[in-house]
């Protein structure tokens, strides 16, 4: 029989869960904090950290408060924060912003109802929320791509130095999108062009349409999560319509970047082993009526 | 007697009844003195829009958004978004080209109304949009606000499910990839009507009725009103959301902006050319 020792990891696990109430968790070093956890991201990333970055910041609670686990999302939202809450995990990293807009500006909701819940609620439960955004794409090779790639089985088709393009067996572009609502959960799928176009090439495209104008000439399809309907969109439908073989598929921005969360949760556990990290899912919550 | 589209397009200035505020409006391409055959209204002039239009002699295409896709913005319209590409970079693009080809060989004139019809008090976009869903007879327009202003948006349909409610408005909008969050098993009663791009104060106004449980919107932004909406949801409101996609919610408008024209130019025929969702889902 093993010895029974109690690691770090499940000490703070016990302790989290209130089973060891009195006595302090880490009376040597003290209690693992967010701030300690974002310097080990820092020095593990790889890359120099862009002391001024906007979105890579904390956007609520105490950076210096003790974690008992770590969530990782796409999107910090409500939901997320209250599954979060019941697992134990009180600091959240979430690759999207906390109070709906980039920024993350909360000047203008002071007043919004919904903010002083969703604020109220973060203080009430003792989280902290940290936005990775910039960095965890900047990273070699981006984390959010990476994590996406293996999500949607496609690791071994990207073309050799372009993370953003994939050589696919002949398909067309139905089947391709049949395949990427499989592999990437999602219900809320969108097509412009023909499904029986022929596909072997296929980029990722981007939010802008500067950025899909120029993936699109590259390329038989796009697969873009989230862009503008009155230029991207119609742009895509304007090429079709001028007889060019083109076509695209749109997904959610949950859909399209979420697996590099979980990826970011893996990642993450390699190196903070004193308290649990779980990947919880933002998912896509919207759907197309069949 | 022979009418420019630079005349029509005066014509429906001084008849907007507000203000010509908004310097957007414009010609996008074409010749402002050419002779008007017909006018053809839509969401936005697609390829396919200016090949019906210039079949059919309507010469003057109004539309709501640009036939080169781009708003040419120096600001941002929503937070991480992006600034133009601007006309410059446009003209190098071969389906620019194409385009522009096309409505200068077929004697066309494209011109934006989106900015200026907007701004009058009556919403002849919601008021389009409730008339193609069937929904005019179960306006409640709330006392003290402009009937069919843009806020006052609230209906009170059949009791539906959410499910139910979104077949309906597939049927009626003659739309296919509407999406939709929320319980499909979920009664909706009282729904918030908005269309087009969808920010967080409109849908932060539209929620502050305790007792909406359904809205309709054209295209939120996935990282602002997307998820201000699923916190709504997850504070523990049950109410869903149909997001019937931009052109479905605004091209009724366009039918609106068709039949405003027509009662102001007689000299031509008025016709609407919807633009038609550009959407299709997997089978």
């Amino acid at each position: 029989m093993a010895k029974m020792e109690l690691s770090r990891r499940d000490f703070a696990r016990l302790t989290g869960a209130g089973l060891l109430i009195g006595m302090p968790a880490f009376p040597a070093s003290g209690p693992l904090t967010a701030r300690e956890i974002v310097d080990r991201i820092k020095q593990h990333l790889g890359i120099p950290w862009n002391e001024k970055t906007y979105r890579d910041v904390f956007h609520a609670g105490d950076p210096d408060g003790a974690v008992h686990g770590i969530a990782s999302t796409f999107m910090s939202n409500l939901d997320v924060f209250q599954r979060a809450h019941t697992k134990g995990l009180n600091f959240v990293i979430s690759h999207e912003p906390t109070f709906w807009s980039d920024e993350d500006a909360i000047a203008p909701l002071r007043n919004d109802p919904l903010y002083k819940l969703k604020r109220s609620y973060i203080e009430q439960n003792g989280m902290t929320i940290f936005r990775l955004h910039d960095h965890w794409h900047a990273r070699k090779p981006d984390g959010i791509f990476e994590g996406w790639n293996r999500a949607l089985g496609w690791e071994e088709l990207l073309v050799p130095g372009d993370n953003r393009t994939w050589d696919l067996p002949a398909t067309t572009l139905g089947a391709v999108a049949r395949h990427v609502s499989k592999s990437l959960e999602t219900r809320s799928l969108r097509m412009v062009g023909d499904p029986d176009l022929p596909v072997r090439r296929v980029g990722r495209g981007a939010h802008t349409l500067a950025g899909n104008m120029a993936a699109l000439s590259r390329v038989d399809a796009l697969l873009v999560s989230e862009a503008r309907e009155w230029d991207s969109i119609e742009y895509v439908r304007d090429t079709v319509l001028a007889g060019e073989k083109k076509g695209m598929i749109l997904i959610s921005h949950e859909a399209g970047e979420e697996a590099g969360m979980d990826n970011f949760a893996s990642w993450l556990k390699t190196f903070v082993t004193e308290v649990p990290v779980e990947f919880i899912p933002t998912r896509d919550q919207m759907w197309i009526p069949a | 007697m022979a009418i420019t589209a630079q005349q029509a397009i005066e014509r429906i200035q001084k008849n907007m009844g507000s203000p010509w505020m908004f310097g957007t409006d414009i010609c996008e391409a074409g010749k402002p003195d050419t002779v008007v055959t017909g006018i053809a209204t839509s969401f936005t002039a697609t390829f396919d829009v200016l090949r019906r239009a210039a079949g059919s002699g309507h010469n003057l295409v109004v539309t709501r958004e640009r036939p080169f896709w781009s708003h040419e913005n120096t600001v941002m319209e929503h937070s991480g978004g992006s600034v133009g590409p601007l006309r410059s970079d446009l003209m190098k693009d071969s389906l620019f080209q194409r385009k522009s080809e096309f409505v200068a060989k077929n004697n066309l004139v494209v011109w934006r109304l989106q900015e200026n019809w907007d701004a009058r008090a009556v919403d002849s976009q919601l008021q389009g949009l409730a008339k193609a869903v069937g929904w005019e007879e179960h306006y409640k327009p709330k006392p003290g606000l402009t009937r069919w202003s843009r806020a006052n948006n609230i209906f009170t349909p059949p009791p539906a499910t959410l499910l139910e409610a979104v077949q309906a408005m597939k049927t009626k909008l003659k739309c296919v990839a509407p999406r939709v969050i929320g319980d499909p098993s979920l009664r909706v009663t009282r729904a918030a009507l908005l269309h087009g791009f969808l920010l967080v104060p409109e849908l932060s106004a539209a929620l502050r009725d305790p007792t909406v449980d359904l809205i309709v919107c054209g295209e939120p932004v996935e990282w602002e009103a997307g998820p201000y909406f699923m916190d709504a949801a997850a504070s523990g409101r049950k109410i869903g959301m149909i997001v019937l996609g931009n052109e479905v919610s605004e091209e009724p408008g366009s039918g609106e902006v068709a039949a405003w024209i027509k009662s102001l130019v007689k000299e031509v025929p008025v016709e609407w050319i919807p633009a038609g969702e550009p959407f299709r889902v997997v089978s």
